[in-house]
């Protein structure tokens, strides 16, 4: 604690208020020093009131000096109650290391292909197309038949099949295949669902695939593909070619690139591959584009005769574009996986990167 | 298929350079996998499209191709396609007719066969420039004989076949008689590769008074095969039904050079010239001396087929704006024939190697890719439809899966199928299971009739993670109902912990999570039932004591409970397993939207406690809904916060504790009028022979 010391000698209690407020430890005792001094009731207050007791020769200079030490004193506390405060602050947020890791408030993760379907929908969707599902056991006739890919015939063996053993056991005892199969593509929801409703519609179908192949890196035999159709009076390639292109660019998330390539599928006439210049290498050619320059990414095609005949629509009024893309291809794009068997792995740590 | 590009160029002397020619073709007509070198010459593998295979199998097929490809890339360079001059030494003065004729019996399936002899030939070794070709494409050299015939399969895409004419029958006359018939059943021929076959009667067969000589469009026979002392052969080029010669290679599993061809349909149209090219090859290599004129059998008859082509449905269908005259130039370099209809309408004469063009939008697409896709401009459609339907299934279930997400389950995915030791480990009896013809594996032999049995062994094997695993599954599943395969959606949840045998809180928690969700998806009507009262035969994989039924509006939809001891311990998993499996699709049809706002209660509650001891067999919601019953509308809330059996109480008994929160929304309750209730309750449970303490 400051003792009280009774002096009139103004330039040595400025002096020991100065050195006092140098050696301050804290904006508290820094407190005290000025209220001891210059508060309501500090020494140099009082001096001021005694002003007018001074004789009137000395009064001016005995003024002036109260009031210049009263300056001095209350400039040193401003400057030392900033250093203070500064050393202060700096110390209370130091009281922990802010280094340490975060900690994870738990939750759980979807499947990225959940993930790359949702934003595939969410675009279609943005541009007017209808979510339409349907089921992975079909019949051969929506399978193949009404799809144009007539029984016998080399066309059937681009779609090798996973075929239903029947109920009903056979000659020999065993049960022979069925006329039903695991869908080989997501296409036979073209026909049911032209069989139940009338253009102009345009849909997108996502869903499970099955065939009978040997699985690599990017090959599956159960996989999952988004099919498209527009129908209308007038719909065409040009529009297809905006379609598929806004949707490539809200789906990479830049400008891309498009080609299409003539192909051939039973169901579309003309029917195309569809390209896109390579996302890695800006086709210069990489060992992902295989040197080419492009990635293909489905096929498509307007919408055959045979199919709209198949679903009683009137060929002459009606045309349209349809199209098959992988879902598994967009996420491993998207998402640079390398693997389209990590997707059934079953493995957490492929869902827990998203 | 492999194509020669020393030998496209003799057809198009002007074609680009290779890796130049490649980009055009893959870019107009087919994929071009590789380019590689072979001495001087390159190898183009191109990937034909199976509709191509029946004019481009063959190296003239694919120069025409070409050829039309750089008569509309580049109209003002001359480029000129020719096929190569026919050389034949024939002696007319002896007349085919006296030396072999063909009858065909069933002309539906060999719509025309063509034949020509050739004598006094020389078997032996094929000149040098002929084996580099074969060898290019990746055809062996047999003979000089035999190998003109690949030779010329290999231009023109037809297959050839040439038979030893003195191993053949002849009549009284002396002529070698050749019949096309359908085989008898169980008839057999030993083909070229020197395999026994067995025939049955829907296979054509080539024969003569003898027997079988060959499998029409197929593969020959031994008996009449060319051999290094044959003098004399028979050339036979012919036409047969695409559908038999399919079935039968796929039935015999031969996979020939001219079963694939044959299979996919030829044009009988170019039999003639191909015959004739391998016997002015055969006189000119192996020497001898083509006996006057050919043998040509069949109904086959020349006509060319015609397509109507609304001009205006070319540029409606592309998106372009292509004059008439460009429409006409494209055709017509295809081979088309075009007359100008009225009303802006072409007839359009198909030419007749391209089986492949039936109709108006085939004609399209031979506009639209030899001019090239990119000339088409994208357009934003005009098409106007009706707002896209929302599909609910689709929005539930993506609902659902950010409320198991959030709730800190992850999501999996896994195969449809299941086998044979899965399925029985989990009590899936063979006989509603849905068995596949032909399964990639053992372990993949059903359709899945449960998500839950993959999802618990992938829960399991990811334990070497974490301690503590939640995984989920929403897709469908297959089973036989009566005759009649059925598809339902699932959803299945695995929690498992490892390090805690008591399963009660792992249980509680997959409960809290089933109801959290259905209160998200707006479902309040439900309730959870033992499943030993329920299921008797099904579901047998859940422990029947330690696990519940779910039921919404009084239907069973799925179950929550503790996989069964036997079975975790048999595969060596935690006995801490527990399992949820819903029925999704019964479960979206009960989803509510409406969700109404209930203004909280502006009365005090209070809270009184009660204590039960009641038989073990006596369910913690029996007591609540006894209590519920007598609160009516003044018992807010109940919820069990004690639950003890064990020590300190009487054999076969257990203790309950709940908290009763009373709370009216009309008014305070008094102390008196809660007391009262709370009596009333003690008094109604104590009735039921539970006793309260």
């Amino acid at each position: 604690m400051i003792k009280r010391q009774q002096s009139d000698n103004i330039p040595i209690i400025k002096e020991e208020a100065l050195s006092k407020i140098r050696i301050a430890h804290s904006t508290v005792e820094l407190e005290e020093i000025y209220s001891f001094y210059l508060g309501r009731k500090g020494i140099l207050r009082n001096f001021l009131i005694t002003i007018g007791q001074f004789p009137a020769a000395k009064r001016p200079d005995y003024a002036r000096n109260i009031h210049e030490a009263i300056k001095a004193i209350d400039m040193a506390a401003r400057d030392k109650r900033g250093q203070l405060l500064l050393v202060e602050i700096k110390n209370k947020r130091s009281s922990f290391d802010i280094t340490m890791p975060g900690i994870a408030v738990k939750r759980g993760h979807l499947h990225p292909l959940t993930l790359v379907e949702r934003k595939i929908e969410h675009i279609f969707n943005s541009m007017g197309f209808g979510i339409i599902e349907g089921p992975e056991i079909e019949d051969a006739w929506h399978n193949f038949d009404a799809l144009n890919i007539p029984p016998d015939h080399p066309a059937r063996e681009l779609w090798d099949t996973f075929w239903i053993k029947s109920k009903i056991s056979g000659r020999a005892g065993k049960a022979p295949k069925s006329k039903l199969l695991l869908r080989t593509h997501t296409s036979p929801m073209q026909i049911r669902y032209m069989e139940t409703h009338q253009p102009p519609f345009k849909i997108i179908v996502p869903g499970k695939a099955y065939r009978f192949e040997a699985t690599d890196a990017s090959h599956e035999f159960q996989f999952n593909q988004i099919e498209g159709l527009m129908v209308g009076e007038d719909v065409s390639v040009a529009n297809f070619k905006f379609v598929v292109q806004a949707f490539f660019e809200h789906f990479f998330g830049k400008e891309i690139n498009i080609r299409l390539r003539a192909s051939y599928f039973p169901f579309t006439e003309p029917s195309f591959e569809v390209d896109i210049r390579c996302l890695f290498c800006s086709g210069r050619g990489c060992s992902i584009c295989a040197r080419s320059g492009w990635l293909e990414m489905g096929g498509a095609g307007m919408v055959h005769r045979e199919v709209f005949k198949a679903v009683k629509y009137d060929v002459s009024r009606v045309q349209g574009f349809a199209f098959g893309f992988g879902l598994e291809r967009l996420a491993m794009m998207k998402y640079k996986i390398p693997d389209v068997r990590l997707f059934n792995s079953g493995d957490i740590q492929l869902s827990q990167q998203f | 298929m492999k194509y020669s590009y020393s030998w496209l160029k003799e057809f198009i002397p002007a074609i680009q350079a290779p890796k130049k020619l490649a980009d055009l073709l893959t870019l107009h007509a087919w994929e071009v996998e590789s380019v590689e070198n072979f001495g001087d010459d390159f190898i183009l593998d191109i990937a034909i499209l199976p509709n191509r295979l029946s004019d481009a199998s063959g190296h003239i097929g694919v120069a025409r191709e070409i050829y039309s490809i750089l008569k509309i890339a580049y109209p003002k360079k001359t480029t000129r396609f020719s096929l190569p001059r026919l050389n034949i030494k024939e002696r007319t003065a002896q007349k085919i007719k006296s030396v072999i004729s063909v009858s065909i019996a069933g002309k539906d399936l060999c719509p025309r066969y063509a034949a020509r002899a050739i004598f006094g030939i020389k078997v032996g070794p094929s000149p040098k420039w002929l084996i580099k070709r074969l060898n290019a494409v990746g055809v062996q050299s047999i003979n000089n004989i035999v190998d003109i015939t690949n030779y010329v399969m290999l231009e023109t895409g037809q297959p050839l076949h040439a038979f030893d004419y003195d191993k053949l029958a002849k009549n009284k006359f002396g002529v070698a008689e050749i019949f096309v018939r359908r085989a008898v059943d169980k008839e057999e021929i030993i083909t070229l590769d020197g395999q026994e076959r067995n025939l049955s009667a829907e296979d054509l067969l080539i024969a003569d008074s003898v027997g079988p000589l060959a499998i029409a469009g197929i593969k020959g026979g031994m008996r009449a095969c060319i051999s290094g002392d044959t003098k004399n052969i028979v050339i036979e080029g012919a036409n047969f039904d695409r559908r038999s010669v399919y079935k039968t290679a796929k039935r015999l599993g031969i996979d020939s050079d001219a079963a694939r061809r044959f299979g996919a349909g030829l044009p009988a149209s170019q039999i003639p010239w191909a015959v004739d090219r391998v016997a002015s090859l055969i006189t000119q290599i192996a020497g001898g001396y083509a006996v006057g004129g050919m043998v040509d059998e069949g109904n086959f008859r020349n006509i060319p087929v015609k397509v109507v082509l609304f001009f205006a449905k070319v540029n409606s269908l592309l998106g372009l704006d292509l004059t008439m005259k460009e429409v006409i130039y494209i055709l017509k370099t295809i081979g088309c024939e075009i007359s100008i209809l009225k009303n802006k309408t072409l007839k359009v004469v198909l030419p007749v190697n391209r089986l492949d063009l039936t109709n108006q939008e085939d004609l399209i697409e031979e506009i639209g890719r030899l001019l090239g896709y990119g000339k088409i401009m994208a357009q934003a459609p005009k098409t106007l439809s009706s707002p896209a339907a929302i599909n609910d299934a689709w929005f539930i279930r993506n609902k659902a899966k950010d409320v198991l997400m959030r709730s800190g389950f992850t999501e999996l995915r896994a195969y449809s199928f299941m086998g044979d030791v899965i399925a029985s480990a989990f009590g899936f009896g063979a006989h509603d299971l849905i068995e596949i013809y032909n399964p990639i594996a053992d372990d993949k032999r059903y359709l899945r009739p449960s998500i839950s049995p993959r999802l618990v062994i992938s829960a399991v094997e990811n334990l070497k993670y974490s301690d503590h695993i939640g995984v989920f599954e929403i897709g469908n599943v297959f089973e036989w109902k009566k005759a009649r395969a059925a598809e339902k959606e699932h959803l299945s949840a695995v929690r498992i912990v490892k390090n805690e045998s008591n399963p009660v809180d792992n249980f509680r928690i997959m409960k809290g999570l089933i109801n959290d969700l259905l209160l998200s998806l707006g479902i309040s009507d439900c309730s959870w039932r033992p499943i030993a009262n329920v299921f008797k035969d099904r579901y047998l994989f859940w422990g029947h004591n330690s696990s519940a039924i779910l039921e919404i509006d009084g239907k069973p939809i799925g179950a929550v409970g503790v996989l069964e001891s036997d079975i975790s311990s048999s595969f060596g998993w935690p006995e801490n397993i527990v399992v949820a499996e819903i029925d999704f699709s019964i479960l979206r049809e009960e989803v509510s939207e409406e969700h109404e706002y209930r203004l909280p209660s502006k009365y005090p509650e209070a809270v009184r406690d009660i204590a039960v001891l009641v038989d073990i067999s006596v369910l913690v919601d029996e007591v609540g809904q006894e209590i519920a019953r007598i609160g009516k509308n003044l018992v807010r809330d109940i919820e069990l916060f004690d639950y003890y059996e064990g020590e300190n109480l009487p054999e076969g008994k257990k203790s309950l504790a709940f908290h009763i929160i009373y709370q009216s929304d009309k008014k305070t309750l008094s102390g008196q009028e809660i007391d009262k209730l709370h009596k009333k309750i003690i008094k109604v449970l104590t009735a039921r022979g539970w006793e309260v303490r």
